[in-house]
């Protein structure tokens, strides 16, 4: 397994608070080598709290996340992140931001141009190689992030909402765009979305959490890609999330306090 | 990009039309100086000597070249504002990066800013020229004192400041503590510390000048003290004009590399609506 999440709990209260809320509580999920795992769910679901765990900007409560077989212990360039405010570096062109990673860890100045290079190509960044982010729009935004994330050659790409700032028609292109490279460069890739036809259109497998911190369940989706939103098997498989998230609003339209124990 | 290039261009068309106002203005100040100087020359509306007409001035100056020590001057200033200014700018950057990074030592800076802060600079100099004696020293701290609070306000502003998504996303990309703090940390808060820097610019020539008026032998506000000593009220003019003409070059010279170092940066309010 390239990425394994292991019974994993993660509370933003206080160690000493009597009660602690937990937005993660024991979850298990592990992402085979080249796989499309997307997490599915309410905002508020601690999907992207998982992220972040995976990442390595927060830590877990209890349990362990590994990837490769080594625990994370904090951020590093073997997991990529791709994020929905992008978070390019503004004073960097396109060509310098996806340069980062590769000239960061040191890697020689000749490779380093021909890497980024390559993925300025891969995005369909050329031509926009000298211009600042500031100039590009939302859409072309984002293909910086996710060049510059890939041009580390990361084992995981963590994907955290990366459309949810672009408008509907940006949003439809990107995901094909999503896919073609992906489907190119076939990584490791964790895609935290609340875009129910989003999920469906891109996963190997969904996981579906709910508002009680745990996994609803995990649905493996069989089709072909690339995927006609249109058929009559993908609209299946959109209904049948819709329901299972249906479900889980209505049972826990609040979340109440428990204490950290076996359950 | 198209829409960027024309933006540019477009700016750049309107500006010339007002430094032609620019111009006129300027050049009516001085002519209305010269006319009110000669006319009070000739009538005598009150005593001459208290305002020399701009030609006399030029005369003063071209006096003080000839004699070969107003370069001596203009330089001697020069070079101590850059070293003072330069001193008191790395030093602010320094402390204020450390400063901002950590809580704790902001918990321990801050009561100290508090406590130092609000004494104007000029009120130490007796007490830096006891400490470091009457030499070059005293000045080019003085005048490095003057400028460290305002920039390492700003510097600490800055960092504090900083977009955590960013330093999320660098670590991600395999930075180090180091290549964060110099690569992001510093990048996104250089345009605050030339706000800083700015602020302090003009502090910076204030603190010079009094510097220079209390025990120098050079340097324009030396020239302004003993000028006044012998009532050669052309030559104060002169000094003063000069020292004007020192600051705005040292403006133009920050704003050229802000330029050079921001030009990722656009928008505010001038970018808002096209007019």
């Amino acid at each position: 397994m390239k990425l394994a999440i292991e019974d994993v709990y993660k509370s933003f209260d206080p160690f000493t608070a009597s009660s602690r809320r937990f937005v993660l509580r024991g979850v298990t999920l592990q992402a085979a080598q080249g796989e499309f795992l997307s997490l599915l769910g309410h905002s508020g679901c601690g999907k992207s709290t998982l992220l972040n765990l995976v990442a390595g900007y927060i830590k877990p409560d209890r349990g362990r996340i590994l990837i490769d077989g080594t625990t994370v212990e904090g951020p590093g360039a073997d997991r990529g992140v791709v994020f929905q405010e992008y978070a390019l570096f503004p004073w960097y062109t396109v060509h310098e931001n996806i340069a980062f990673g590769p000239q960061v860890r040191g890697v020689p100045a000749g490779t380093a141009q021909e890497m980024t290079q390559r993925y300025i190509a891969l995005v369909g960044l050329t031509g926009f190689e000298h211009v600042y982010p500031d100039a590009l729009s939302g859409g072309m935004k984002q293909r910086v992030g996710i060049a510059r994330a890939l041009a580390n050659e990361p084992t995981v790409l963590l994907m955290d909402e990366p459309f949810g700032a672009l408008d509907a028609l940006t949003r439809e292109a990107m995901r094909q765009e999503l896919l073609r490279i992906w489907l190119q460069v076939r990584p490791t890739v964790v895609f935290v979305t609340h875009s129910i036809p989003e999920a469906v259109a891109l996963s190997d497998r969904i996981a579906v959490m709910n508002l009680r911190g745990t996994l609803e369940g995990i649905i493996p989706v069989d089709l072909p890609r690339p995927r006609d939103s249109h058929a009559a098997q993908f609209l299946e498989y959109v209904k049948a999330l819709e329901q299972m998230l249906m479900v889980d609003r209505k049972s826990s339209a609040t979340r109440e306090p428990a204490a950290l124990s076996e359950e | 990009m198209q829409d960027v290039a024309q933006l540019g261009r477009l700016r750049r068309v309107r500006p010339a039309a007002v430094d032609y106002t620019r111009w006129v203005t300027i050049a009516t100040f001085f002519l209305v100086w010269q006319l009110i100087a000669v006319y009070n020359a000739v009538h005598q509306v009150f005593n001459p000597v208290f305002l020399p007409s701009p030609t006399m001035v030029l005369r003063a100056g071209r006096d003080l070249v000839g004699r070969g020590v107003l370069y001596l001057h203009i330089l001697q200033s020069a070079w101590r504002l850059l070293i003072g200014f330069s001193l008191g700018t790395a030093v602010a950057v320094v402390v204020g990066i450390l400063v901002g990074r950590s809580r704790r030592l902001e918990s321990i800076a801050a009561p100290l800013l508090d406590l130092v802060g609000p004494i104007p600079p000029f009120a130490l100099l007796p007490i830096f020229i006891i400490w470091f004696g009457v030499g070059e020293l005293p000045k080019l701290v003085f005048i490095a004192y003057a400028t460290f609070l305002p920039v390492l306000a700003y510097t600490v502003d800055g960092v504090k400041s900083v977009n955590p998504l960013l330093i999320r996303s660098a670590y991600s990309l395999g930075a180090s503590e180091m290549q964060i703090f110099r690569r992001v940390v510093l990048k996104s808060a250089l345009p605050n510390i030339f706000v800083g820097m700015r602020v302090s610019l003009a502090l910076s020539f204030s603190a010079l000048v009094v510097a220079e008026m209390i025990g120098a032998d050079a340097g324009l506000g030396y020239l302004i003290i003993d000028s006044r000593n012998f009532f050669r009220m052309a030559n104060m003019f002169l000094a003063a004009s000069l020292i004007g003409v020192e600051y705005t070059l040292f403006s133009l010279l920050l704003g050229r590399v802000e330029a050079r170092l921001f030009r990722w940066r656009k928008g505010g309010y001038a970018h808002a609506l096209e007019r």
